[in-house]
């Protein structure tokens, strides 16, 4: 067979081949090139719930473990939370967020809740734009402060399906590595020691464990603190008014 | 000892102790504050000595601003529990606090219920958070502040090569997510720091030749094949890992490893070892590479050591190069002003010269420390509230090596300032930490001690609630020197006492003493810039040599630094505060050398004129002078018979001559020629003219003559008196200097950020920019400011009934409201006005027109700072007193008043302030002001009598007291009445009188009749009593006070090393308040751990002590000063022991166990250190079983309940 006949044949065959096709689309109609199990719904809510609590957890280091400072002071232009504080000159502070990982794990709960609900919001209508029906059970939500980490745990019960197949989720739990574990402790004993003897020995602190940097600046009667965590970069921030001295007699 | 262990045990060491320094300082300045703050509340007649009196009036004043001190009764200031600023738990007044919160006046917060501290406890997480108000704590809470329960407990919790001081469940947190941890409870936290590079570690093989480099626990859970010391890079292991040139930093570790293939660390870094196949078979722990600086900055060896010097870090990152991989030891030491200071080192830096009360104003104690590499300042809290301590080595046991390390610790100076009003004082403050005494040794007669801070407190320029009390601090050294001159015999004046007074010396040596209480007096400032803030009056100014001295002072001292001192004698020896030092004798008076010379003088006339009418000297009546020579003359010359009545009348005229001599003050050589003139005189004009004596014939007129020329001779021997001179010293609150011209000096150095208290310190025009920044600027704050303040009357402010009128540009009127009397003012009127100033600004009064920096004895007032509005208060004088008197007083005032600003700009004339005072005769008695004790007042239970005060209105008063109500004439007490406070302005009288108390209550009546100068004038029919009585009265407690219990007062058990303890005090009795101290040395020494709980029953305190034995001494005292005291004597244990295996034995499939107490028994099979919440349970009791299988060894730990726990196992035990 010489080559042009080669040619034309080939030709032609492609020509059957794509209208072929043409008419499949044609006449056949739409169809799935998805299931259910192709989804991956985890993903998308890992991500999205991660993305959410990243954010609340930098909040947190900002304000002191709060979403926005309760009882601050001014300094450089922005608010640090007191953890402990005494109006009176001469005096140890209280220790006025004593259970502070408890409150930072509900606080980030508290700040996020909302855009986790619409993290699986957005999954449900991007599935049911693609033509699954989505159907689920009520929210489990909580995060735990461990070392090193911020575990997500995170319980939905997901139901997609579409033309008889079926595909339930129910586990997103997740977590994200972040010192604020640590930084929370270190936190905590910098109070702890302020409220005792009025003071933290941040530097010996530090010769002892030198991947934290702590500086302090006293600033009107207070100390505005800052836990940094070499490695990460991650800073704690707050306040503490502790056996405050006057300014005379 | 490995030197890192002795480093880091220096530093844990010194940390514990400059924490316990600072909290005890502090302590010691709010209780010792509160203590002399009481003490002086207690009465007048613990009060003595010199300065006791002194300062006893500065620290009255000093206490209405000072720090909230708990007796604050009456005072209306208590706790509140919610300020209505938001404020939690903080001193208030019952008005400032929200309605409906809690608030006790009085009380100490801690204290209260609502705000008492507790512990707040999350025991699944191990938390347990002191010093938590119970509304904060939204777990458990218990009222143990100090958490001293078990669980609180901090001890090692290791974690695969990482180690943590922690509680027991902090620890097991780390174990939440699959991490292998273990707890050792009998490690602290220096055993704890190198536990976890104990652990042994080596090489995990797992399947597929894997190999993960770890600890035989992390091996375990891996499941894989652990090979103790071997990495995994070893031949013999056949891993897929083999050696690189690649090099990491390892968490925890200090040093530079080698990194293998699979990602695992190896051994040290060594460049020379890269290829040597040896390096990479075992775990090398001897002969590596390195130096004694922690291979700092070495490009061959990894060996770092952050104690000697270095730390891993990443070469790329801080551009070095090493011979292999991408991690150095950086090198972690520091230089400063050309020292090398090795990592964690800290030091003192200084402004200027410190200690002897010789630091200068603005100045700070700053504390740097050499943090890896950089130094960072810490700074000192300002206004010198702390000092910065220093010692240049450390005792390691086997001897000291070169260490130094610095401390901000708390600056006592209040307390220091405070013992000049108690008894004893002086012993107290030799004994004080950082209090000394200054010695005042100006002239024989003027000479004492005063206790002050060997590192003066600083005070705030703008606030003005601490000026006013830095004004009442620098009045301590408001002195006056009296200086005694004495006449010759030529009648001229000669000092006799105090000379030195008036010399150089005088102002030197009292700055001194004013400078060293505090930021008073003529001092620098940390420009060196000098100001004067103090007078001299009759007595040199500081010469110039005097005030360079002063400059140099704001240059710091090479090497000089405050010693860190030994705490432990602090403890012992603070707390009894007293008065300073002897009181210094009375400066006598002037000797009445003028009753001697007179007595002579008439006697040697009496001789004079005996001989000379007899013709012959009489020698032997010189034996007594005085007027007793007289009677010695007359008796000798009536042994001569006729010759007596000459000798009379010779003394007749003697005694005139004396009368006349004193009349006209004359010396006692003038006194004594008049004398004898006088007798000649005397004695030719009877003789010659009367018949009583014998004509003196021819000698008539040589004797008259003689005797006139005497007489007249006598007038130019002394006409004047030799007054005592007073030389004042007045002590007042340093201002900085005008201008802004060294505000600059402030910025730039960020070693030494500036602050409110240093910037202003350095020109009164110096203004701190950015406040609250991180770039906090010290400028001029008003650059364009060029023209003086103006002035203008302060309309709001004037007395009741007086209003200003006339206002100009150059002054006011002061009129009375009603313009009866042509608009003058009551005589004692309390007149209050002022003027404003258009910007800050530093005005005099006076009632004469004196510039600034002249020394003034009119002066009525004068600011010690900086402000716009400026009030006077003082007491119009009473022209009748010294019209009265014949003086030339008059109603008419005017008070001249000048201002400059702080760029120095002054008024160009006086802004005069016209009133007048009413004239004519005072027709209305004087009025009572104050009683002291106050009326109503309370006295000593056991009293019998009591001394009072009465403050009075008018100068020149004397008052009287009876029990009865009664005319003022009838009255039968006297009060003893100060001599007059002469003068024109202010005038007033004190009154004294010790009255008689009885039973409960005592009442006394009294009253007082003014203008008691009009007396010696014929004219005391004039002067006025009062028509009413004031009524006064004292009162007694029903029961005299009483502790009648204290506790704890038996042994008990604890777990822990310290236990809060609620130390309860009962008192019964006495007054309203009672506050109770307690010692663990004395009865001596009771004031240094000082409480005060008021009037709440029983006293309660928590306290934090440590097990052992105790005795306390606790000493109560009311208000009336009457003291109650008791003891009380107990052990605290405590319970530390381990639960014991008191039997074990297997009975068929089963362990039994029996513990010598109540435990809970766990065990594992795999080793003793397994996790204490993934044992296995093997009951609780003391009884404890658990089934076992053969051939297999069981790792058994038991636990009491006061959560004592073996480090290892409590027992092993194989089944057989």
């Amino acid at each position: 067979m010489n080559k042009k006949g080669q040619v034309t044949i080939f030709i032609i065959i492609g020509i059957v081949i794509v209208v072929g096709i043409i008419l499949l689309f044609m006449f056949v109609g739409d169809f799935d090139v998805e299931s259910p199990a192709d989804l991956g719904p985890q993903a998308f809510v890992d991500k999205c719930v991660k993305d959410a609590v990243e954010v609340s957890v930098a909040k947190m280091l900002f304000n002191g473990g709060e979403i926005v400072p309760s009882h601050a002071i001014a300094y450089d232009g922005d608010e640090w939370n007191y953890l402990c504080y005494q109006a009176d000159f001469y005096k140890g502070c209280y220790n006025i967020h004593p259970m502070l990982e408890m409150q930072i794990e509900a606080e980030i709960v508290r700040d996020t809740q909302d855009e986790v609900q619409e993290c699986f919001n957005t999954m449900r209508i991007d599935f049911e734009d693609r033509g699954f029906d989505v159907g689920g059970g009520p929210t489990e939500y909580s995060v735990n402060l461990l070392p090193e980490m911020v575990q997500i745990s995170l319980s939905k019960r997901i139901d997609v399906s579409k033309e008889g197949a079926s595909q339930s989720f129910g586990n997103f739990d997740t977590e994200i590595l972040t010192p604020i574990y640590e930084l929370v402790q270190i936190s905590m004993d910098v109070v702890n020691a302020e409220s005792q003897y009025c003071n933290f020995e941040y530097n010996g602190y530090m010769l002892l464990y030198p991947k934290y940097d702590i500086r302090r600046i006293d600033y009107s009667n207070s100390k505005i603190y800052r836990l940094v965590d070499r490695r990460s970069g991650a800073e704690f921030r707050f306040a503490v008014r502790s056996c405050a001295f006057a300014p005379g007699m | 000892m490995d030197n890192r262990k002795i480093i880091a045990g220096f530093e844990l060491t010194l940390m514990l102790v400059s924490l316990f320094a600072f909290s005890y300082g502090v302590a010691l300045t709010d209780d010792a504050f509160g203590a002399s703050m009481k003490q002086y509340e207690d009465g007048a007649d613990e009060r003595a000595g010199f300065f006791g009196k002194l300062v006893g009036g500065i620290i009255a004043r000093l206490r209405a601003p000072m720090i909230p001190v708990v007796s604050a009764a009456g005072t209306g200031i208590g706790c509140c529990e919610v300020a209505v600023n938001g404020e939690i738990c903080g001193s208030a007044t019952a008005g400032n606090c929200e309605d409906g919160v809690g608030f006790v006046d009085g009380a100490d917060c801690a204290a209260t219920s609502f705000c008492k501290k507790g512990c707040c406890i999350n025991e699944a997480a191990g938390t347990y958070v002191p010093n938590v108000k119970e509304s904060h704590c939204d777990v458990d809470w218990v009222a143990d502040p100090n958490c001293n329960m078990p669980a609180a407990q901090e001890a090692c919790c290791i974690v695969g090569t990482e180690s943590y001081y922690e509680t027991r469940g902090a620890c097991d947190v780390r174990g939440t997510n699959g991490a292998i941890v273990e707890w050792k409870s009998d490690m602290n936290v220096l055993e704890c720091l190198g536990a976890a590079e104990t652990q042994v570690t080596g090489a995990c093989v797992t399947a597929g030749n894997s190999c993960k480099f770890g600890t035989a626990e992390e091996c375990a859970s891996l499941s894989g094949e652990f090979h103790p010391d071997v990495l995994c890079t070893a031949d013999g292991l056949n891993t897929s890992c083999v050696k690189t040139e690649q090099t990491t930093c390892v968490d925890g570790k200090d040093g530079v490893y080698f990194l293998d293939s699979c990602g695992n660390a190896a051994n040290i870094y060594d460049s020379s070892k890269v290829d040597d196949d040896s390096y990479w078979e075992n775990v090398k722990t001897d002969g590596l590479c390195g130096d004694s600086s922690g291979s700092a900055n070495s490009a061959s060896c990894g060996n770092c050591d952050r104690f000697a010097g270095g730390i891993c870090a990443s070469a790329s990152e801080n551009s070095f190069t090493v011979d292999s991989g991408d991690s150095f030891c950086r090198d972690t030491s520091c230089m400063f002003d050309g020292v090398k200071y090795k990592p964690g080192e800290s030091w003192c830096v200084y402004d200027g010269k410190i200690g002897d009360g010789d630091d200068v104003v603005g100045s700070r104690h700053w504390k740097y420390v050499c943090n890896q590499g950089d130094v960072n300042v810490e700074p000192c809290a300002d206004y010198r509230n702390q000092i910065c301590t220093q010692s240049n080595t450390m005792d390691i046991g086997a001897g000291e090596v070169d260490f130094r390390n610095a401390a901000c610790v708390a600056n006592n100076w209040r307390e220091c300032i405070a013992l000049n009003n108690e008894e004893g004082g002086k012993e107290v403050c030799e004994e004080t930490l950082n209090c000394r005494i200054e010695h005042v040794d100006i002239a024989d007669k003027f000479k004492f001690d005063i206790c002050t801070p060997r590192y003066p407190g600083g005070s705030s320029f703008t606030d003005k609630r601490y000026q006013a009390t830095a004004k009442s601090t620098c009045a301590m050294a408001d002195q006056t020197c009296t200086v005694i001159y004495k006449q010759t015999m030529t009648g001229s004046c000669v000092c006799d006492t105090n000379c030195a007074c008036e010399e150089s010396g005088f102002a030197i040596g009292m700055n001194d003493m004013c400078r060293k209480l505090g930021d008073c007096g003529g001092e620098v400032n940390i420009a060196g810039k000098f100001t004067e803030n103090y007078k001299v009056v009759n007595s040199p100014m500081l010469s110039a040599d005097s005030v360079s001295t002063l400059v140099a002072m704001a240059t710091a001292v090479p090497g000089q630094f405050a010693e860190v001192e030994d705490y432990d004698d602090y403890l012992a020896a603070a707390g009894l505060f007293g008065g300073p030092g002897p009181a210094p004798e009375d400066a006598e008076g002037p000797a009445d050398h003028s009753n001697i010379m007179l007595g002579l003088n008439v006697g040697m006339a009496g001789i004079l004129l005996a001989g000379f009418k007899l013709g012959w000297f009489a020698p032997a009546t010189l034996g007594a002078p005085g007027m007793g020579a007289i009677t010695g003359t007359g008796g000798a010359l009536a042994g001569y018979g006729g010759m007596a009545a000459s000798a009379i009348a010779g003394a007749i005229g003697a005694v005139v001559g004396i009368l006349l001599a004193k009349a006209l003050g004359l010396s006692p050589v003038g006194t004594a020629l008049m004398s004898v003139g006088a007798s000649m005189v005397s004695v030719a004009l009877i003789g010659e003219y009367t018949t009583l004596v014998a004509s003196l014939g021819g000698l008539f007129w040589p004797v008259l003559i003689i005797g006139i020329v005497l007489m007249i001779a006598a007038l130019f021997f002394g006409m004047g008196d030799c007054d005592p001179v007073e030389v004042v010293f007045t002590c007042s609150p340093w201002q900085p200097p005008v201008g802004a011209a060294d505000c600059e000096l402030c910025n730039g150095d960020p070693l030494k950020p500036c602050s409110e208290y240093r910037c202003k310190s350095l020109g009164a025009a110096c203004e701190l920019l950015n406040k609250g920044t991180d770039n906090e600027l010290c400028i001029d704050g008003n650059p364009n400011d060029a023209t003086p303040p103006v002035i203008s009357p302060q309309f709001g402010v004037i007395s009741d009934n007086e209003v200003y009128s006339g206002d100009s540009a150059s002054g006011v009127s002061i009129t009375s409201v009603d313009g009866s009397n042509g608009g003058c003012i009551a005589a004692h009127t309390e007149l209050l006005f002022g003027i404003n100033t258009d910007e800050p600004a530093i005005c005099t009064f006076d009632l004469a027109m004196t510039e600034f920096g002249e020394t003034s004895e009119t002066e009525i007032y004068k600011d010690d700072y900086y402000d716009y509005n400026h009030t006077v208060s003082f007491a119009l004088p009473d022209p009748s007193n010294g019209e009265s008197r014949g003086l030339n007083w008059t109603g008419d005032l005017k008070i001249y008043t000048r201002c400059h600003d702080q760029k120095g700009h002054t008024t160009p004339g006086f802004y005069t302030i016209d009133l007048c005072v009413v004239q004519g005769p005072d027709v209305t008695g004087p009025l009572v002001k104050r009683f002291v004790p106050g009326n109503d007042g309370l006295v000593s239970f056991d009293a019998t009598s009591q001394d009072v005060e009465v403050y009075v209105n008018e100068d020149a008063v004397d008052c009287k007291w009876d029990t009865t109500d009664m005319d003022y004439s009838l009255m039968e007490n006297d009060f003893d009445c100060s001599p007059n406070i002469a003068g024109l302005y202010g005038s007033s009288t004190k009154c004294v009188a010790t009255m008689p108390v009885s039973g409960v209550t005592s009442d006394f009546f009294v009253r007082c009749e003014d203008q008691g100068f009009l007396d010696a004038v014929g004219r005391g029919d004039e002067r006025n009593a009062n028509a009413e009585s004031f009524v006064y009265r004292l009162r007694k407690p029903e029961k005299k006070l009483e502790v009648d219990w204290i506790e704890p007062s038996q042994d008990f058990e604890v777990n822990t090393n310290f236990a809060t303890v609620d130390f309860q005090i009962m008192t019964s009795g006495g007054g309203e308040w009672h506050h109770c101290s307690y010692s663990f040395d004395s009865f001596d020494n009771l004031a240094d751990t000082l409480f005060q709980t008021g009037a709440e029953r029983p006293h309660r305190w928590p306290m934090n002590w440590r097990v052992g034995d105790h005795k306390i001494y606790v000493e109560c005292k009311d208000e009336t000063g009457d003291t109650a005291r008791g003891t009380t004597e107990f052990r605290i244990i405590k319970d530390s022991s381990t639960p014991q295996i008191a039997r074990i034995w297997q009975s068929g499939g089963s362990f039994n166990i029996i513990t010598t107490e109540n435990a809970e028994c766990k065990y594992d099979t795999a080793h003793c250190r397994f996790n204490w919440t993934t044992g296995q349970s093997a009951g609780t009791g003391k009884e404890h079983s658990f089934g076992v299988t053969r051939g297999e060894t069981y790792y058994v730990k038991c636990e009491d309940e006061f959560g004592n726990v073996p480090s290892g196992c409590s027992i092993e035990a194989r089944a057989l």
